[in-house]
């Protein structure tokens, strides 16, 4: 409690004007901790941005990559980030359009997270081009030579997936926001009030804006929601098209969904974790909160050790001699600790939130979440760089590691999306007092009753 | 005002309220044990004038479908309560879901019909396949499938006695709280589902994609269990849209959101089952690989077979999704029960492409024997969902004050 009373929450039912009064403590201007952790955020960033400019200086020379494995790292992370994305559209469209209560206090974070992982995703495959300043390359644009890049390839689908994920995110994001945005102008002064003046659109609250603002959410869920599918599948058929064992499965575009979600609410509650206490929002994000997502991440961990164990078997079942042999490298090979450490992570590790005190206990939660996050980094790594390594042909066999220049650039998309989060999270309302206010019944039992679950069958 | 006007709304409710309707459930028992017998005279027939394989394949194909249905029923209840969907303050829509489960009784008598059949439906009995022979050989194969189906059938008969039970009444009784399931449902819901995909992939790649022992889908299981849940959905939806007419007025399913969310579900899993499909055709046809690539071409481009399969994705998404695009027709019952039988016949259809094409690429063996044994099994199913549904109906008459 003693969270609460230091921001002015003073009972255990909170009232509407104690929402409102809670939000606003969380983006009021931080102190010189929060620009010292920002300050830090910047300097990983700068590193990454410096390890890359070094890239571009001295091509990819400086870097572990190499024939048969020329995509690495790079493509690890801008899958890993794309897949973190998902889970913002998960949250805020799917759950929203099938009304679910606990969505509430934690879906601006999710979309947050959303649109700063997209727009961190969006900087790997421009990382990993040689000639970056030729990134324009794929798109369809009017030339003189009547060249067009080509549409068969699910490299182009990408490109159109993720701007298209990242134009609705922000469009979903910003378009929630307004209402809140248009509350915490009535409070604030200097900058700020310009700001939140702009970004209002001139929100009065009417019945007449009501209305449409709750249409157009509406719509905007329901025209997200096939992107959830669609834009992770895209991804995953970079891989699945081609012929590559390891790669070509009918299985990826569900499984690497599902990871997404898997990845995207573990480090929702990465984030959340820390943020409600640092931020004082217990009350608004409360354990029933981050029980009900803990229990997504279950839910899609059990799909993923389905999804691995029907691949491995489906590759002993074939028979095929080259695809036994690269999952048997895979497995047992030179960087088989991987894998093993991989299957730990996301397969062992989540199986701890079937128990409901470890989905009710903060920092068990946390500790879970961290270790899915390295899982389905190493998830994706072990796919992307172990299926290449291994290819048709053994003469060609040669396993990565990489270099300080990927190690670097790889930690600076972390600074650079961490940053990026803080920022926001104290300019902008992170929580949604609207939505929190609607269901102000169900917070409060969520505030009353830490533990909810009828104890007696 | 004369004494046969109300005197409040509230009297008024009262004396418009009408009690529903009890439907004949003789009749409905009487139809079920017509069409069991119909089933059975023509099996016997079919055997006796002597294509033999013809009448197994039909068989195994309206067993898989009807197991589909009644597992898919029972998985959609597991949904409704780890989901927390109370919808109605009644448990109709965890009734209707389940009414199906003693078929998953009886379907662990109906398997040894497959078994009886074996030799007429799995080619690689008669022509064994050296590097499958570990996983594709009959005591293993049939050991495996039979203790699946007897878990599956024994774990979802103590779910839905859970389900029926005080505790879960109270629970569904209070829908303003964000309180969890009875502990009981809490933990075998979870393992129910798990068992599910598990063991309904098994299923998939035991009894079907078999028949084509040279071909392989990773993802044909997921796509497999995803379909039976959606026969699932279906069904309840179509007895929610039956009742709706015969209970008359004055019963919960007479509330158009119930319909309107039926309806929701139909649309939004019969989309999913769509993009399955479309993941895994989209990766067989660029990888174009001809140990994948022939299952899909025989059944989608050669002729006699290329109708009747994309028939199937027609009736299992094109309808639904056209028609149930709006929200009118979803609470529309006339509409949403047409889409939802449509819609498992299309399942059936798919089914069946999955299945007798293996054995029977050149001529398309759909006629009486087909019908009489998928009317046998639709017997059987209705005389094993009856008990459940009279408990639907009764949950779903509505008091006056509910009014």
């Amino acid at each position: 409690m003693a969270a609460a009373v230091e921001s002015g929450i003073t009972t255990e039912s909170p009232t509407l004007i104690e929402v409102d009064r809670q939000a606003q403590f969380a983006f009021s201007p931080g102190g010189v901790k929060y620009w010292l952790w920002v300050l830090f955020c910047a300097g990983l960033t700068a590193l990454g941005g410096a390890y890359w400019l070094h890239q571009i200086y001295y091509t990819f020379n400086i870097t572990g990559y190499g024939q048969p494995t020329m995509w690495a790292v790079y493509i690890t992370n801008f899958v890993f980030w794309v897949g973190i994305a998902h889970s913002g559209t998960l949250i805020s469209a799917i759950l929203y359009l099938f009304r679910v209560r606990w969505r509430t206090g934690i879906f601006r974070l999710a979309e947050t997270m959303t649109v700063f992982a997209v727009a961190t995703a969006g900087l790997f495959p421009l990382i990993h081009l040689g000639r970056v300043w030729n990134f324009y390359w794929l798109v369809p644009y009017p030339n003189e030579r009547s060249l067009q890049p080509d549409f068969r390839s699910p490299l182009v689908w990408d490109l159109f997936a993720i701007s298209t994920y990242l134009t609705i995110s922000v469009m979903f994001l910003f378009t929630g926001m307004i209402p809140d945005i248009a509350n915490a102008r009535e409070k604030a002064t200097g900058f700020r009030r310009i700001l939140y003046s702009i970004l209002s659109f001139g929100w009065q609250g009417t019945d007449r804006q009501w209305r449409n603002f709750s249409m157009v959410y509406l719509l905007l869920a329901a025209f997200a929601t096939p992107l959830v599918l669609s834009v992770h599948s895209v991804v995953s058929w970079d891989f699945a098209m081609t012929q590559l064992p390891g790669w070509h499965s009918t299985i990826f575009a569900p499984y690497f969904v599902a990871g997404a979600i898997f990845s995207g609410c573990a480090l929702v509650l990465t984030l959340a974790i820390p943020m409600r206490r640092l931020m004082k929002l217990e009350n608004l994000i409360t354990i029933w909160h981050l029980d009900c997502l803990s229990k997504i991440v279950l839910l899609t961990s059990v799909v993923m050790t389905y999804s691995y164990a029907t691949e491995s078997f489906m590759v002993w079942y074939t028979g095929d001699p080259i695809e036994l042999a690269t999952f048997h490298e895979r497995y047992f090979g030179p960087q088989g600790y991987w894998f093993w450490l991989m299957i730990f992570c996301n397969c062992v590790v989540p199986l701890l939130l079937f128990i409901p005190t470890v989905r009710t206990t903060t920092i068990w939660l946390f500790i879970v979440s961290i270790f899915v996050n390295i899982g389905m980094w190493l998830e994706r790594f072990v796919i992307i760089s172990g299926s290449l390594s291994t290819n048709q042909d053994p003469s060609q066999w040669k396993f990565y590691m990489p270099f300080a220049t990927e190690i670097a650039i790889t930690i600076g998309s972390f600074g650079w999306f961490l940053m990026n989060f803080s920022l926001f999270a104290k300019f902008l309302p992170i929580v949604s007092t609207t939505e929190l206010k609607d269901g102000i019944k169900y917070l409060r039992q969520a505030v009353r009753e830490v533990y909810p679950y009828r104890r007696a069958a | 005002m004369s004494d046969q006007q109300p005197q409040s709304l509230g009297a008024a409710a009262v004396r418009s309220f009408r009690a529903p309707v009890e439907p004949d459930w003789q009749r409905v028992n009487l139809i079920g044990g017509v069409l069991a017998v119909i089933g059975i005279i023509g099996f016997v027939v079919a055997l006796g004038l002597g294509d033999a394989r013809r009448v197994w394949l039909a068989y195994l194909v309206s067993f898989l479908f009807f197991l589909g249905v009644a597992q898919g029923g029972v998985l959609l209840s597991v949904g409704f309560y780890l989901a927390q969907g109370r919808w109605t303050r009644r448990a109709v829509h965890y009734r209707v879901a389940e009414a199906g489960w003693p078929f998953l009784l009886l379907a662990i008598v109906l398997f040894a019909g497959v078994y009886l059949g074996r030799a007429r439906i799995f080619p690689w009995i008669a022509h064994p396949v050296a590097k499958k022979a570990a996983w594709l050989n009959v005591p293993f194969l049939f050991t495996r499938d039979w203790i699946a189906i007897i878990v599956m059938g024994l774990v979802s008969a103590w779910f839905v006695h859970l389900s029926r039970g005080p505790a879960a009444a109270a629970w569904t009784s209070e829908p303003a709280t964000i309180e969890m399931p009875p502990t009981g449902i809490r933990r075998l819901g979870p393992i129910l589902g798990i068992l599910y995909i598990y063991l309904y992939t098994m299923l998939a790649i035991d009894l079907i994609m078999s028949l084509s022992p040279l071909w392989h889908s990773t993802l044909f299981g997921w796509w497999w269990f995803a379909m039976c849940f959606w026969s699932g959905i279906c069904a309840a939806s179509f007895v929610a849209t039956r009742f709706y007419r015969a209970l008359g007025e004055g019963n919960v399913f007479r509330d158009p959101t119930v319909l309107h969310d039926f309806g929701k579900l139909v649309f939004a899993f019969s989309i999913f089952w769509i993009y399955l499909s479309f993941a895994q055709y989209l990766v067989i046809w660029y990888g174009d690989l001809p140990t994948e690539t022939f299952f899909i071409l025989l059944r989608f481009w050669h002729q006699p077979w290329t109708y009747l399969s994309w028939s199937g994705p027609f009736l299992i998404w094109l309808v639904p999704f056209t028609v149930l695009m709006a929200v009118p027709p979803k609470k529309n019952p006339a509409v949403l029960g047409t889409v939802t039988v449509l819609g498992l016949i299309g399942v059936w259809i798919v089914n069946y492409i999955m299945i007798v094409p293996s054995l029977f690429p050149n001529h398309l063996p759909l006629g009486w024997v087909e019908l009489a044994i998928a009317a046998g099994f639709l017997g059987l199913y209705i005389l094993c969902a009856v008990p459940g549904l009279r408990l639907a109906a009764r949950a779903a008459a509505a008091s006056p004050d509910e009014l």
